[in-house]
């Protein structure tokens, strides 16, 4: 069935091609972060580097408190994704194998809120957490996205769920287990790669978050990487070789995670298209 | 202890009627079959006795215990699924010892009951596995090792052998019949294949339309079917039917037998017919040769007849046949009732 | 018969308590906020003190806003940007890698661009910010490159008749990997035999990709062109790090524009209004999709 001749080797060249247009930004944040400035007046920026020279990373390292925003987004995200994944697991037991009354309608209600743009939610909770003093605290930005993650989890996992095989369920009320035994030592374990899965696109989706966060973690102490990064943006446009390094460091963390998770993450997910 | 009585059982869903007026007692010890077409409420019923259906009316004991409003745990009964229901992400031990773990029964006893009952069926060299590894016969058998470490007063079994291949179906069948006959627990077991009711049951209750149709031995069911719907559930091929009025069919033919007078259905079963001098004469249409018997396909008086015959026959379709019978071997229904009629 | 559906009712009841935690947090982190900001966007608030209750003004003034009209004018062109180039370029190419990389030159290959072409759309957006405004600034990367070549830059941000397009030029380096792993992961469950058959019938690769692989990946067309125009609609951090909405508005969106009324201008109650009418325009474009679809789904 293999083709011979040129036909392959023209599509094979347009997909790598199209490859390195797409990869170009990121080497080049890569090849210039560690250049010398005086190397990239000389040759460019489209230049291998010449010098070796780590003085632009360790500058934004030390000036931005990297590894304190390393730890903020970690921590946020990390939290986010198992609260997210847990409370999403609790709703979608009760909507898809409890099949409460109303559960469609919790569905719908659920969906609409995952449309609402969080424009419309943010001074609200930026009003809501000063006046209870939960303002600038990572805690209460943790508690938002769980919800607003969940509430996507929920949706996914509702239809998972309604799907589950009726008769282990069954199987494990004869044998006498009780709901909250049935959700912990049957329905979980089995659904354990999904929720995997889950987890790591929460992980990732609350890493990238930028808007509530860059209102409601307003000290420097508390900022995430991402909104680090934002507030960053434009600063350094004088000495291109900073900014490289710090758009190197701002994306580094995804990259790794990127190289760990990314079988997870190619796979991909959206509400509807999972079955 | 583990007889179940089911008196007035009835099944709603909103406004529909399922089940209606079921009146049945399955002794101590009993194998009983629930066997009808699908939709007759056989399996609805057996969820009713498990606790995993709400019973809209009558009453449900097991051992003389009125069940109606108790847990599936609380029944003593243990049930095998159609798909087995075995716990994907537990061992085949595991899996056997679910029950016990949730009612806490401690280590020591809950590894002998498994012990006993894995060597019992076979599984000893397979407790470490996972269900994915095991072949379709063995995960048979882990579920009902599953119900066997319970030791309940009953076994319910919904269609278990309907996901095995046919030679396996007829190996597991007499597994299960051996193992519950050492066992001697009651057992209620639902199919919709009549051959695994007449080769399994002690006694077997025909349900049609949410209603029992006849309770009887497989034997009693065969020679003497209260009606019509059991007379062609129960036997393979079907029972012949032949519409007669005044002990002649509708062309005019006179069947040889003495029919009372009037429109009656007479019931005759393929292999019951055979070839001979005398009897009736009928069109065959279609010869299927199985080696152990020849199956004839035929009209009679333009109603499609069915013959199993023992010897070997040489006819081609649009040829002339005659076949003999023994009139005891008649059947009797009414033909507007379709009830049997006694002779 | 009382006593049973007494006990039916309870056994419902009793998941009640699995969905509380949620549906507490649904209301104050949702609901609770959202109805605020409806409410607010009927008054004139400063965010202290009393907000004063001013009907519809906040709505009145919009709708004679030049910058909320050229705001919504912009969502239009990220829905380009975002929904349309997006999946049409991800669709040729999930069915190139789908139906010839992978048969040509094996899985291996097919995943190996899948991957590639994905890793721009999990970047943090803010961090893909500064990488490309370190590359389209005037003295930046693509402008020496350009004048290398013999051409003449341009500032590609801080130029109203560039702006736009450069963020939207982002935008589909970002969005692409998304509807492409969708798109594959939809066409894993098609039967392989099914292009084979094709094959054999004396399709080509235009033909297959026609009448199978679009018919095929139908509802994840669907799912991909309401979450990507959901996404275009509330679109706020690539403008934030790009261009703040510049030059002279020319990149301004809804939600970019409502933030600045809440935080800069402290005009919340405006704020409020713009960002109620942007949930209100969502929400009916996302039940659109919904309704066209459950239709569809009927229909087959």
């Amino acid at each position: 069935m293999k083709k011979t001749g040129l036909t392959r080797w023209v599509v094979l060249g347009l997909l790598v091609g199209l490859l390195a247009l797409m990869l170009a930004p990121i080497a080049l944040a890569v090849i210039n972060a560690v250049k010398t400035a005086a190397d990239y007046a000389a040759r460019g920026p489209m230049a291998l580097p010449r010098s070796f020279d780590l003085s632009g990373l360790r500058d934004f390292w030390s000036h931005v408190n990297f590894p304190l925003k390393l730890w903020n987004s970690l921590l946020l995200s990390g939290c986010a994704a198992v609260f997210g994944v847990l409370l999403s697991l609790l709703n979608a037991y009760a909507i898809g194998i409890g099949r409460v009354r109303a559960g469609r309608g919790i569905l719908v209600l659920i969906l609409m809120g995952i449309m609402i743009p969080q424009e419309s939610l943010v001074y609200p909770l930026y009003y809501l957490t000063k006046s209870v003093g939960l303002f600038d605290s990572l805690w209460s930005v943790i508690i938002i996205f769980t919800v607003l993650q969940a509430a996507f989890g929920t949706y996914l996992l509702a239809s998972v769920l309604s799907e589950f095989p009726r008769e282990l369920l069954e199987a494990a009320r004869v044998d006498g287990a009780n709901r909250w035994q049935i959700l912990w030592q049957v329905v979980f374990p089995i659904l354990r790669p999904t929720l995997a899965v889950l987890a790591t696109f929460f992980f990732i989706w609350t890493w990238n978050e930028f808007l509530l966060p860059l209102v409601l973690l307003a000290s420097n102490d508390h900022q995430t990487i991402s909104v680090a990064m934002g507030v960053l943006s434009g600063q350094y446009v004088s000495d291109p070789t900073t900014t490289a390094a710090a758009a190197l460091l701002g994306i580094l963390p995804t990259l790794i995670f990127f190289l760990i998770f990314q079988r997870t993450l190619t796979r991909g997910i959206t509400v509807g298209a999972v079955k | 202890m583990g007889a179940v009585t089911l008196s007035g059982v009835a099944k709603r869903y909103g406004g529909t009627e399922v089940l209606r007026d079921i009146n049945l007692s399955i002794e101590e010890g009993e194998f009983a079959i629930l066997v009808g077409p699908s939709g007759c409420g056989k399996s609805t019923l057996l969820r009713m006795i498990a606790g995993l259906e709400e019973i809209s009316g009558g009453d449900i004991s097991i051992g003389g215990r009125r069940v109606n409003d108790l847990e599936p745990k609380d029944r003593d009964i243990a049930m095998v699924f159609q798909s087995y229901a075995l716990y994907p992400h537990m061992t085949v031990a595991d899996n056997m010892g679910f029950a016990l773990k949730m009612a806490r029964v401690d280590a020591a006893e809950k590894q002998a009951r498994i012990t006993r009952a894995a060597e019992m069926l076979g599984l000893t060299p397979y407790l470490d596995r996972y269900p994915r590894a095991l072949s379709g016969g063995q995960r048979q058998r882990v579920a009902m090792g599953r119900a066997m470490v319970r030791d309940p007063a009953v076994f319910l079994f919904d269609e278990p052998l309907s996901n095995l291949d046919a030679k396996l179906r007829v190996q597991m069948r007499s597994e299960i019949r051996q193992t519950q006959a050492r066992l001697g627990v009651t057992t209620v077991y639902v199919t919709h294949d009549q051959i695994e009711a007449m080769t399994m049951a002690d006694r077997i209750i025909v349900m049609n339309g949410g209603r029992i149709e006849q309770v009887g031995t497989p034997l009693d069911l065969y020679d003497r079917p209260a009606n019509r719907f059991v007379a062609e559930f129960i036997g393979s091929p079907a029972m012949n039917m032949i519409a007669v009025t005044d002990g002649r069919l509708p062309d005019g033919t006179a069947l040889p037998l003495i029919a009372p007078a009037g429109a009656v259905t007479v019931g005759l079963r393929p292999e019951h017919l055979h070839p001979g001098p005398a009897g009736i004469t009928v069109q065959v249409t279609g010869v299927e040769p199985t080696g152990a018997e020849t199956l004839i396909t035929a009209t009679l008086a333009g109603q499609p007849i069915t013959a199993a015959l023992r010897d070997r026959v040489t006819v081609r379709p649009g040829d002339s046949l005659t076949l003999g019978f023994d009139p005891a071997h008649l059947h009797l229904f009414d033909a507007g009732s379709g009830q049997r009629i006694s002779r | 018969m009382a006593a049973i559906s007494q006990s039916r009712r309870t056994g419902s009841a009793v998941y009640w308590l699995y969905l509380m935690p949620g549906l507490i947090g649904f209301v104050l982190v949702v609901g609770l906020p959202f109805a605020m900001n409806v409410a607010i966007s009927f008054t004139k608030w400063r965010g202290i003190g009393m907000p004063s209750f001013v009907g519809l003004a906040n709505y009145d003034r919009l709708l004679g806003d030049a910058a909320f009209w050229s705001s919504m004018q912009h969502t239009l062109f990220f829905v380009v940007a975002m929904a349309v180039i997006p999946t049409i370029l991800s669709l040729i190419l999930a069915a190139t890698l789908f139906d010839y990389v992978a048969t040509q030159f094996g899985q291996g290959w097919s995943s190996f661009f899948r991957a590639g072409y994905y890793l721009p759309q999990i970047l943090p957006v803010s961090a893909a910010g500064v990488l490309w405004s370190w590359i389209l600034n005037p003295h930046g990367v693509l402008n020496l490159v350009l004048r290398g070549l013999g051409l003449e830059g341009s500032n590609w941000l801080g130029d109203p008749s560039y702006a736009i397009y450069a963020v939207m030029g982002v935008m589909v380096w970002i969005q692409i990997g998304y509807s492409l792993v969708v798109f594959m992961s939809g066409l894993g469950r098609v039967d392989p035999s099914l292009y084979e058959a094709a094959r054999l019938d004396g399709a080509g690769a235009p033909q297959r990709f026609w009448y199978i692989t679009i018919p095929m990946l139908r509802p994840e067309i669907a799912v991909i062109a309401l979450t990507t125009t959901i996404a275009a609609l509330k679109v706020f951090a690539p403008v934030f790090v790009l261009t703040n909405g510049g030059p002279d508005n020319s990149t301004i969106v809804p939600s970019y524009f409502s933030y600045t009324h809440f935080f800069a201008t402290v005009r919340v109650g405006y704020g409020a209004a713009i960002s109620t009418a942007q949930t209100a325009i969502t929400i009916l474009l996302g039940l659109m999709f919904l309704r066209l679809q459950t239709r569809k789904g009927d229909a087959r």
